[in-house]
């Protein structure tokens, strides 16, 4: 990348034509070399096929009752055994990847799509709208996620698509936060007051200036963003509050198998490890993602250790 | 057209409110500008420069204000405009080239991007024809092969071409005032020499008033024909290049120029002006420079000193220009 400083020459400036491509191929490189960004990228792949693929993925029909007996152990006909009700586990999971997948992207859409404009406005207005906004957002942040989304499925009602709004509405604090932050350092750069002084107006600045300035931040917080979500989604729906029986959710199995957690473990334990197992491997891909896209940051850490 | 008055600034105030009093950055500031001109405005750190240079664009930050005065453009004071208006000046009419060139392009946006969004913002051109001109002017700018580098980002420029892009900016829409923020201090001195080479050749060609802001007077000798000294926020003495030079009158100018070592002098003691800059939180009513001055008479302590034409187009805020100091 350094050598481009010097491309003054004609023949090092026809290398440099499609840096674009460069940087991006140096990032994934980065993110090639962290060996558990790679597997959980993978694993997260693969749940997507599953989520995309499931129905005809799927031995048996999530939501009929008795296909195989009732709590039935796992291993043979049913690889993860059968839930109280003699459904088979294995496909009430691998629907439940969808639902639980979808829900959380929806939420960070959602959450993404107001949180980010109020940070901008916030952060790039400053003054009474930054104070009427951030202190919004610190009221929403003393919440905890879980609560607040609670409070807006109480109001709401219960479902689906409720549940993702809900969830939605409990993420706009931390990209407000981030957004704001980010530009508030953004916008003492003097590029900004290079484009106020080319005639740019607020908007255009904010939207074409610094927004693109502040993408590596959020790309990493929409990641890890994906990960609250499904925590925060599946335990609205482990407690009863969102989908309804006998809708196949990895949130909502777990609730309806723990009574039985003592006599049979399997109808909780597969839902709880899917959720585990992604969360974790969107956790890493984050991670792996922030190293990868500022190379700074990961030799500081390497330095510390 | 050359040599009318194209901006004229009367009696500028600009202030800062902080809770500790006002700071007076700008005091009283007055001066013009004729078009195809370059004028040198010269003076050291702090001393309001800069935000006489901010308050033409209207573009003094947060807690500064203008205060006072008229900033006379093509016989439109820029005061009374309202923020829509005004950015259709900004960038057209009037344009800005920053200090430091390594921080002054958006890193995450080509120069394309860059270059072709005034133009496409202030003459409503097409993305294409936008795109055309914009590698016509960093042709103009002396950028080899640019049809290819267009295409880069900012940090695969060096500093002089980075500034060179600047320049290619300020000029894209034809601006009547380029308004030039120390664009050499941050540049090596072979590069500084091209990059003023340039901003010369454009004045001359394309006619466009050049306002450079500098501390250092070397750069403003060869280049301005008419020079602004400026000093606590006050004009201390203006008078055309040579003269400046030949027979400074204000103590502060003299000052600056035994301080800054020359080429056709025989090399002497380099004398540095003692003392530093005073606060100008709630300034006192007293010539600025007179605690730094060592020609400083009991008046000077008392009296505030107005700038005064000691010969024509030669002024000078200081009682004693009458007198030979030095």
């Amino acid at each position: 990348m350094f050598k481009a400083l010097f491309s003054g020459r004609p023949g090092e400036a026809a290398q440099s034509g499609s840096h674009t491509w460069q940087g991006v191929r140096e990032a994934l490189g980065r993110y090639g070399q962290n060996k558990a960004a790679v597997i959980s990228a993978a694993v997260l792949l693969g749940m997507i096929v599953i989520a995309v693929f499931g129905p005809s993925l799927a031995p048996y029909d999530p939501v009929k009752i008795g296909v195989g007996g009732r709590l039935e152990r796992p291993g043979g006909e049913h690889l993860f055994g059968t839930d109280q009700f003699g459904r088979d586990v294995l496909s009430r999971v691998i629907y439940g990847t969808r639902l639980t997948l979808q829900a959380s992207v929806i939420a960070v859409v959602v959450a993404a799509g107001i949180g980010v404009p109020l940070g901008l406005l916030a952060g790039y207005a400053g003054k009474v709208t930054d104070n009427i906004i951030s202190r919004l957002v610190d009221i929403l942040l003393a919440f905890p996620g879980i609560l607040l989304a609670l409070i807006v499925v109480a109001i709401l009602g219960t479902g689906l698509a409720k549940v993702q709004l809900a969830v939605g509405v409990s993420l706009i604090p931390a990209y407000a936060r981030l957004v704001r932050g980010s530009v508030l350092s953004a916008k003492e750069n003097v590029y900004v007051e290079a484009a106020r002084a080319g005639g740019c107006g607020a908007f255009r600045i904010a939207t074409r200036h610094i927004l693109p300035n502040i993408f590596v931040p959020l790309l990493v917080l929409s990641t890890t963003a994906v990960g609250w979500a499904i925590i925060i989604a599946t335990s609205i729906n482990f407690i009863g509050l969102g989908v309804q029986p006998p809708t196949p959710e990895w949130g909502a199995d777990l609730g309806a198998a723990r009574s039985y957690l003592g006599v049979a473990w399997w109808p909780g334990t597969f839902p709880g490890l899917a959720i585990l197992v992604t969360i974790l491997s969107i956790n890493l891909i984050g991670d792996g993602l922030q190293n990868a896209l500022d190379p700074r940051l990961k030799r500081k850490g390497e330095g510390r250790r | 057209m050359n040599g009318d008055v194209i901006l004229d600034i009367q009696g500028l105030h600009t202030s800062f409110s902080m809770t500790r009093g006002t700071v007076r950055a700008v005091n009283d500031v007055s001066f013009n500008i004729k078009s195809g001109e370059m004028l040198g405005v010269v003076g050291e750190s702090g001393c309001g420069k800069s935000v006489t240079g901010l308050s033409i664009m209207r573009l003094v930050p947060y807690p500064g204000r203008i205060t006072g005065g008229r900033i006379l453009f093509e016989n439109r004071d820029l005061l009374g405009l309202d923020e829509r208006e005004m950015r259709t000046i900004r960038g057209s009419s009037i344009a800005m080239i920053f200090q430091d060139p390594m921080t002054s392009l958006n890193p995450v946006l080509t120069i394309s991007r860059q270059l072709t969004e005034a133009i496409i913002e202030h003459e409503g051109c097409s993305k294409r024809e936008a795109g055309v001109r914009a590698i016509d002017l960093l042709r103009t700018v002396g950028i080899s092969s640019p049809e290819r580098r267009i295409r880069d980002y900012p940090h695969q420029f060096s500093g002089g071409m980075r500034q060179r892009v600047m320049i290619a900016m300020a000029i894209s829409c034809g601006p009547k005032i380029i308004i030039a923020d120390e664009p050499t201090t941050a540049l090596d001195v072979t590069i500084q020499a091209q990059i003023l080479e340039l901003m010369k050749k454009i004045c001359e060609d394309i006619g466009t008033s050049i306002m450079l802001i500098t501390h250092d007077l070397g750069i403003v000798a060869g280049l301005c024909r008419v020079v602004a000294v400026m000093y606590a926020g006050r004009l201390v003495e203006t008078a055309e290049g040579k003269t400046i030079f030949s027979g400074p009158v204000h103590p502060y100018t003299h000052g600056l120029l035994t301080s800054t070592p020359r080429m056709d002098r025989v090399s002497e003691r380099l004398q540095p002006i003692g003392g530093v800059p005073p606060s100008l939180l709630d300034p006192p009513r007293r010539c600025m420079f007179a605690p730094r001055c060592r020609y400083a008479i009991e008046r000077c302590l008392r009296e505030e000193p107005v700038l005064e034409e000691v010969s024509p187009g030669h002024a000078a805020a200081c009682f004693r220009s009458g007198e030979k100091l030095w």
